[in-house]
């Protein structure tokens, strides 16, 4: 509870505050601080100053266009629960938003500060990673996209460079009957620790076939883990597509080397992977079948 | 650049109504600069990790807690404490009241996040199921009532209001 | 025996009983209650205590030199110093255990993670965690044990080179003729091992003191939340080389302790020192790492070759087993839980023949403290578990297995193998009054519907009973030389000068209303309305009222404290008769109180208002009637009727009262995941009389919710090197407002014969939920794979395995025909 001492400044814009990022090598970027201020706590960051980007309003915008929800990265979790946009166009964003912590905590804390931390245990990098979202870094050079996988490359790991900010997100708007299921494994009781998580994606196209399929796992794998065989296995089948056994049987998980620790061994983080991802599937499944989400 | 970083700043924070000006150290956390700089110290902690949620406040109408929180990160905010939840008179709110009738607390010391916690809740939705109740009140540890108790003194508080046909004020 | 109900002039009752609202809520729900950390003193100086990295490590050398010229360092206090200053703490065991020198800093080793080593006194808190990043400490790493069993092997590490052995303490505990019951049995049913976790309650408030020296007077106040402390006084006395009245404690409001606070003497005595040495207030604050490291435990304890003599019809004849208690490094309050187990021997159950093989070791994790339902719940929970294992094993009915073997009302006042007498109850009435609750007709036919869809439904009792106010005379069973025995508290009621009724009393409530509950025995009493009698706020020595057993404990405080309250008044209320009738010229049988005024039945204008009986003694004494001797301010000692137990066969009563717990718990376990859900909970008690209804059933609550906490998510998980892995509420997951259901209750009344008011202390529970829970999982398993629920803690994974593959808890559990001998 009792930081280092430490430098705080509060920019007035995003290029200031990677000009602030920039002139002091140990500045590190204070969002919703909901994970950065407990390790601060815990003396283990080696930030000496903290840019406060929690307050700019143009990090901070849900907007809605024909192709894209783009959520700025300094958004509250709150803010996503209760964003219409959201709720029309990609209402599975709030209901995982919802799962997290607690409402003290969706109060403050951040859809980018989730990402940036990328812990093996948050919500968003492995649902970003299955809707395909764009990851958009800002730094002295200007914005730069890239996509959620390329963003998230390893435990606590991303591919934001030194003076660079997550500024932003961008979720693709699907155009035809999709599912999405983020189905977690919590530890410690309801929605308080992901030991595992499966988040599954599918689209239905014109002539009723499968595609856009992606089945990503995290708790098992230093990154948002794509089950490629699985995503092969249920494209071109049709909406009736009922093999999930089959689907997720084709995905070897002896190739899989998850870590053990205190909340879960790694053969129970293991054994949990098919039972999860057939349950994401099913899910995405019957929506597809709807025709929406509920 | 017209910003730098500063270990220590001038701060003016309404707590209650009041408005506090004070220079606080970048370092400082919002519950400790309740507790020691205000001596408000009705605000508790109880870990330090941001999981009890004893600390808890509300911070510009927003649900927080204070220890996952910089005081100077409260430059210029509206802070509501549980010394500002009684009537203007001393007498208990309602929502003060139905802790009390529902015997919702015993050792007393989380309570007072618990109450902003429901505070908040009841003013976000008036009229909660169990089910919402007990997710708006998951930031919240309580060691000795088993939650039972708090769930009902605020389902207690929502039928009243729901009854007199007002908002939880 | 004590006198009270003597008085039978009072009033009608019209307070005890009811639920009234409390007079501890106004202040404590406006944020103005008064915790440990709100105390400021001027010039106060701030505690920083840098703790050991290591499980058992060896301290090479500690560099301050740099720290001490840090920003707003005051003192830097190392073992080194501590050895010169402090005697050893006293040990309650004999040698070895007693011979386990504890320090309150680690003096040339560490013996556990979290250990404290230096101790820091700053300017502010911030400068003093600053200047400890200065430190340099030179650790040699030993090899560290933290099992207790294999504490005890040859060779194994010793956490303490001086005993020259791990055990704190061993003894047999031998009653009744197992052999001849082994032998007489239809069946015998072996299980090789069944272990109760470690856990601990983590009162939201951890601890905190704020500690001040007075040279003048050699005296040391320690403003803090220990909730036992003239047992504290008895540690730091000798330690500081002090007599025990230069150490004042106060308490006030303290954010609960379930028994955990109760050994903070060792943090207390580094205040202390650095209090002495700087000439200022100090301030310790502990946050919740430091106290999930280094605060208070619960006991964890492994039964091991466990013979249970079955007859055919399900009759338990007695069990046979040798129990390890780990009570991590230091032995503080122990070893009496080495004892206090034997409180409830039979739990509820009417078997006879009963030896367990006790042994107590130290290992390299944080020392254990009573945690609520302290010792006795490990013990009930392995026969809890004995008699669903013999239901499922020889295929009888678990609900029948019970009622075979419960100890009948009729046989009440009912005296167990060891000489302790269950004062009251209704055991099978509670149970069928849970399973209404929960409509077990209904379950069981759930149970049978949702085979096939992945999730199996359990049902499970835990029946437990929770023995309040300790004969401590027990602890002569530990140490013979030990001078304990009985109980007691004291109160004191007293007019003051104007006539305003006060009532002080010796404990430390943290949460349980004394102040409420003693304003209404009070107010019946004395005729007042319980806003007219105020009770003071917590423990202070200095108010000369308390007793080496003052605190609030062990379930305890509705009999002794009550009893204290209850006696006092009585004496406060013949005063007043006396003086009354002196003024009024009555004769005292004449006189009858009634709000704040005493006066003569039938001639209500002959009366006379306290202030004026207050002001005759107070101030205006020649006015006193003749020959009266009165002070209008009274103290009684409540004591139980005890005797010394017989150390030689481990033989007496131990507890005065038995409040009984039956609950009845339905759980959904997920066939895929082990996910386990809570469906419905039932919790019926017996507390005899209540005095206060509504804040037995919040006991009742709050102790379930700890235990389904304790029974699916918390847990204390040691590596093999002694690393806690679980020390913040990341790792130990208390438990949150979704996962405890909202629970039905129902309470009967079966007063007690022994106890001043028919009350029966409660509040610590018997950890009913482990016992409901484990039981359901095993009905879980009954129906699925068989295996056998082992272990007390029983999170999703550990569900899982035992779903998956039965074989491995299935091993070392047999049943064998009769007669084979152990």
């Amino acid at each position: 509870m009792l930081l280092k001492e430490i430098s705080y400044v509060r920019p007035h814009s995003i290029d200031e505050a990677v000009a602030l990022l920039n002139s002091y090598p140990e500045a590190g970027i204070l969002a919703g601080g909901q994970s950065l201020i407990n390790v601060l706590k815990m003396r283990i960051g080696a930030y000496s100053t903290l840019v406060d980007i929690s307050a700019l309003e143009e990090l901070k915008q849900i907007r809605d266009s024909a192709e894209f929800i783009s959520i700025g990265a300094a958004t509250t979790y709150d803010d996503i629960i209760h964003s219409p946009v959201v709720m029309v166009s990609r209402p599975i964003l709030a209901e995982t938003a919802f799962r997290i912590a607690d409402q003290q905590v969706r109060n403050r804390g951040t859809i980018g500060g989730n990402c940036c931390y990328n812990d093996p245990t948050c919500h968003f990098p492995p649902l970003l990673t299955a809707m395909g979202a764009t990851m958009q870094v800002y730094g002295s050079d200007g914005m730069r996209e890239m996509s959620a996988e390329e963003f998230f490359v390893g435990y606590y790991q991303t591919a934001l460079a030194s003076g660079q900010i997550l500024a932003g997100i961008r979720i693709p708007k699907p155009k035809r009957p999709y599912g999405d299921a983020f189905v977690p494994l919590s530890v410690g009781g309801t929605d308080v620790l992901n030991a595992v998580t499966v988040t599954a994606h599918v689209e239905l196209d014109e002539p009723g076939t499968l595609t856009a399929v992606r089945v990503v796992a995290t708790g098992v794998a230093p990154q948002p883990l794509r089950m490629t065989s699985v995503e092969d296995f249920v494209h071109g089948q049709t909406g009736q597509f009922s093999d999930l056994a089959g689907a997720v049987a084709t995905f070897d998980m002896s190739s899989l080397e998850p870590p053990s620790d205190v909340h879960a061994s790694g053969l129970y983080r293991r054994r949990m992977v098919p039972v999860l991802a057939r349950r994401a599937l099913k899910m995405a499944l019957e929506q597809v079948r709807r025709g929406y989400r509920e | 650049m017209s910003n730098t970083p500063s270990v220590s700043r001038s701060v003016a924070v309404t707590v209650n109504g009041t408005t506090y000006q004070r220079d606080v150290a970048a370092r400082t956390l919002l519950v400790h600069f309740l507790r020691e700089n205000l001596n408000l110290t009705g605000t508790h902690f109880g870990c330090d990790t941001g999981h009890c949620g004893s600390c808890t406040v509300i911070a510009n109408g927003k649900l927080i807690k204070s220890c996952m929180m910089l005081a100077v990160q409260a430059d210029g905010a509206q802070i509501e404490t549980v010394e500002g939840l009684a009537e203007p008179d001393g007498s208990l709110s309602p929502l003060q009241q139905a802790f009390s009738d529902a015997h919702a607390l015993q050792c007393g010391f989380c309570t007072p996040g618990l109450m902003l916690a429901s505070k908040y809740l009841l003013e976000h939705n008036p009229n909660p199921t169990e089910e919402e109740i007990r997710r708006g009140i998951k930031g919240n540890l309580c060691r000795c009532t088993g939650y039972v108790n708090i769930v009902r003194a605020i389902q207690n508080i929502a039928a009243d209001s729901a009854e007199k046909g007002d908002l939880v004020k | 025996m004590s006198t009270v109900f003597t008085d039978n002039k009072t009033d009608t009752i019209r307070w005890t009983g009811k639920s009234i609202p409390r007079k501890e809520d106004d202040r404590l729900l406006k944020g103005q209650g008064r915790f440990a950390d709100d105390i400021r003193r001027h010039n106060e100086a701030h505690v920083y205590l840098l703790r050991s990295p290591y499980g058992h490590a060896r301290i090479r050398s500690i560099d301050v030199s740099v720290a001490n010229e840090a920003p707003g360092v005051i003192y830097i206090l190392t073992g080194e110093e501590v050895a010169v200053l402090q005697k050893p703490f006293m040990e309650i065991a004999p040698p070895p255990g007693g011979l386990m020198e504890d320090y309150c800093l680690a003096v040339g080793k560490v013996h556990f993670m979290g250990e404290p080593v230096v101790a820091i006194l700053a300017e502010t808190e911030e400068l003093g965690r600053d200047a400890a990043d200065l430190i340099e400490i030179d650790y040699e790493p030993l090899p560290a044990v933290v099992d207790g069993q294999a504490a005890l092997q040859a060779g194994a590490p010793l956490v303490h080179e001086e005993a020259g052995t791990n055990v704190v303490w061993h003894g047999v505990y031998d009653w009744g003729d197992i052999e001849g019951s082994i032998a007489k049995a239809d069946k015998v049913v072996k299980i090789d091992r069944l272990h109760f976790h470690r856990f601990t309650s983590t009162p939201i408030e951890c601890n905190a003191a704020v500690v001040e020296y007075y040279p003048g007077s050699g005296e040391y106040t320690f403003w803090c939340n220990n909730t036992m402390p003239q047992f504290a006084a008895m540690f730091m006395g000798p330690a500081l080389g002090i007599p025990t009245d230069r150490l004042h404690f106060v308490t006030q409001d303290i954010g609960g302790s379930f028994g955990n606070k109760i050994t903070t003497y060792v943090y207390l005595t580094i205040c202390a020192i650095l209090a002495k040495k700087s000439g200022r207030p100090v301030k310790w604050t502990e946050y919740r790492t430091d106290h999930i490291l280094g605060g208070s435990h619960g006991n964890e304890r492994t039964f091991s070759d466990i013979v249970v003599p079955v007859m055919a019809d399900g009759t338990i004849l007695g069990i046979s087993a040798a129990a390890i208690d780990d009570a991590g490094a230091f032995p503080r309050y122990e070893p009496l839980g080495s004892v206090i187990w034997s409180q409830v021997v039979p739990n509820v159950y009417r078997f006879r023949d009963v030896r367990i093989d006790f042994t107590q070791v130290v290992t390299n994790k944080c020392p254990v403290g009573p945690n609520r339902g302290y010792s006795r719940l490990q013990h009930m929970w392995m026969v809890e578990r004995v008699v669903d294992i013999v239901a499922q094993e020889l295929h009888l009915d678990p609900v029948a297995v019970r009622k075979q073997n419960y100890i009948l009302p009729e046989q009440m006042p009912y005296e167990t193998p060891n000489g302790c007498v269950y004062d009251s109850g209704d055991y099978p009435r509670c149970l069928d009054m849970a399973l209404e609750l929960i409509d077990y007709p209904k379950w069981r036919e759930r149970q049978q519907t949702a085979r096939g869809t992945g999730k199996i439904i359990g049902i499970g009792i835990g029946s437990t009973l929770d023995s309040g106010t300790n004969n401590f005379g027990q602890a002569r069973i530990i140490n013979p030389q030990l001078p304990f025995s009985g109980n007691g508290e004291v109160s004191n009621v007293k007019l003051d000068l104007y006539g305003e009724v006060v009532v002080t009393i010796g404990t430390t409530p943290q949460g349980q209303g004394h102040e409420t509950t003693a304003a209404q025995v009070v107010s019946d009493i004395l005729g007042l309305h319980p806003d007219q009698v105020r009770v003071l706020i917590g423990h202070d020595n200095a108010r000369n009222v308390y007793t080496g057993f003052s605190g609030t404990y062990a379930s305890q405080f509705a009999v002794t404290g009550l009893g204290a309250v209850q006696g006092a008044a009585e004496k406060l209320r013949r005063e007043i008769v006396q003086l009354a009738a002196g003024v009024l010229q009555a004769d005292e049988s004449e006189i009858a109180l009634r709000d704040g005024s005493a006066f003569v039945q039938g001639q209500e204008e002959r009366a006379i208002p306290f202030i004026g009986l207050a002001n005759i003694v107070f101030a205006n004494n020649a006015t006193m009637p003749p020959g009266l001797d009165v002070s209008l301010n009274c103290t009684y000692t409540y004591r139980p009727p005890f005797k010394v137990p017989d150390v030689e066969k481990k033989f007496g009563n131990l507890t005065l009262t038995y409040s009984t717990q039956i609950h009845a718990s339905v759980v959904e376990v997920d066939e895929e995941t082990g996910q386990t859900t809570i469906l419905d909970y039932a919790a019926v008690d017996d507390s005899g009389r209540l005095i206060h209804p509504q804040i037995v059933e919040g006991q009742v609550h709050g102790a379930a919710g700890l235990g389904i906490g304790a029974a699916l998510y918390e847990a204390l998980e040691y590596d093999e090197e002694g690393q806690l892995l679980t020390s913040n509420f990341y790792g130990y997951k208390a438990v949150t407002a979704i996962d405890v259901p909202m629970m039905k209750t129902a309470a009967i009344e079966s007063p007690s014969p022994f106890s001043p008011n028919g009350a029966k202390g409660m509040g610590e529970g018997g950890g009913a939920p482990l016992h409901a829970i484990c039981s359901a999982l095993q009905d879980v398993m009954r129906q699925k794979s068989g295996a056998i629920i082992k272990d007390s803690y029983n999170p999703s994974e550990r569900v899982y395995w035992l779903l998956q593959n039965a074989e491995k808890s299935r091993q070392g559990v047999s049943v064998e025909e009769s007669g084979h001998g152990l």
